[in-house]
């Protein structure tokens, strides 16, 4: 599960103008134009780009009256926990290919067992 | 830098079972051996892991470098506390990145027969170090973006 978060806030980051944008949002709260204003993109562009930090959970929005304000989520992941998390991901795939390297090996070794 | 008055601990146990067509001793030997271990450890394609020092016996100790090919920053010390031959391995571990402690595990790795199989149980009891003044330590790319949220946050 942290895992699938943690996917999500890298590719929710991968994007230049979604950092920019987080940069941005992390000197405050900002409306959608606001937002817009200093990027190059179209309005509908940045609404695509925002719902991609929304669903990542980096960002939130909310709509009072006509206007729409957005802010960063401050329930981010901490450093700690990305680190946890890219640790067990990391030891997850080493396991499966410890996997890979014994059946490589099967053949490599037909007294097994009897190396020690 | 060298403040070190905010960092906080996070505490997490890690368990991962797998079950291997092997016997316990080709898996006890697939992290004995260092060259097996390079040929299997590394996560991904362009992962790099180099082992300055390989000490598997109780008291021995491993220091590896690892992480991207182009970039290994991770420096791990491995010390063994305990080695029973097929049966279970337990280290403890420092993870340093460019210099700054990330974490210090526990790590239990379990053997067990499973028919012609083995059963495998590695425990990882991990704390991690979450400072700020770690994120100074990060330059580029998102985890700037991120540091420069966690900062506000602080």
């Amino acid at each position: 599960m942290q895992a699938v978060a943690l996917d999500r806030t890298f590719h929710a980051l991968s994007d230049p103008t979604r950092r920019a944008m987080v940069q941005r949002l992390a000197r405050g709260p900002a409306s959608v134009s606001e937002l817009a204003k200093p990027l190059a993109i179209s309005l509908p562009a940045v609404m695509q780009h925002l719902a991609v930090l929304e669903t990542s959970g980096i960002v939130r929005t909310e709509k009072v009256g006509r206007v729409r304000t957005c802010s960063v989520e401050p329930k981010m992941l901490t450093l700690a926990e990305r680190w946890i998390a890219e640790r067990r991901e990391s030891w997850e795939r080493k396991l499966d290919r410890l996997a890979d390297y014994l059946d490589a090996t099967a053949s490599e070794n037909d007294n097994d067992g009897e190396s020690k | 830098m060298t403040t070190d008055t905010q960092t906080r601990m996070l505490h997490d146990t890690i368990v991962m079972e797998r079950t291997y067509n092997a016997s316990p001793a080709r898996v006890f030997a697939a992290w004995e051996s260092v060259e097996a271990r390079l040929r299997w450890s590394v996560p991904f394609p362009e992962a790099g892991a180099a082992y300055d020092q390989a000490e598997f016996k109780v008291g021995g100790l491993d220091i590896m470098r690892c992480g991207h090919k182009d970039d290994m920053r991770y420096l791990a010390h491995v010390r063994y506390l305990e080695i029973l031959p097929d049966r279970r391995i337990v280290m403890a571990e420092r993870v340093a990145e460019c210099g700054e402690i990330r974490a210090a595990s526990l790590i239990t790795i379990e053997f067990e027969p499973a028919g012609k199989a083995t059963k495998q149980t590695v425990t990882m009891q991990v704390s991690a170090f979450d400072g700020s003044d770690m994120l100074d330590g990060y330059s580029t790319g998102w985890t700037a973006a991120l540091d420069n949220l966690a900062k506000e946050f602080e």
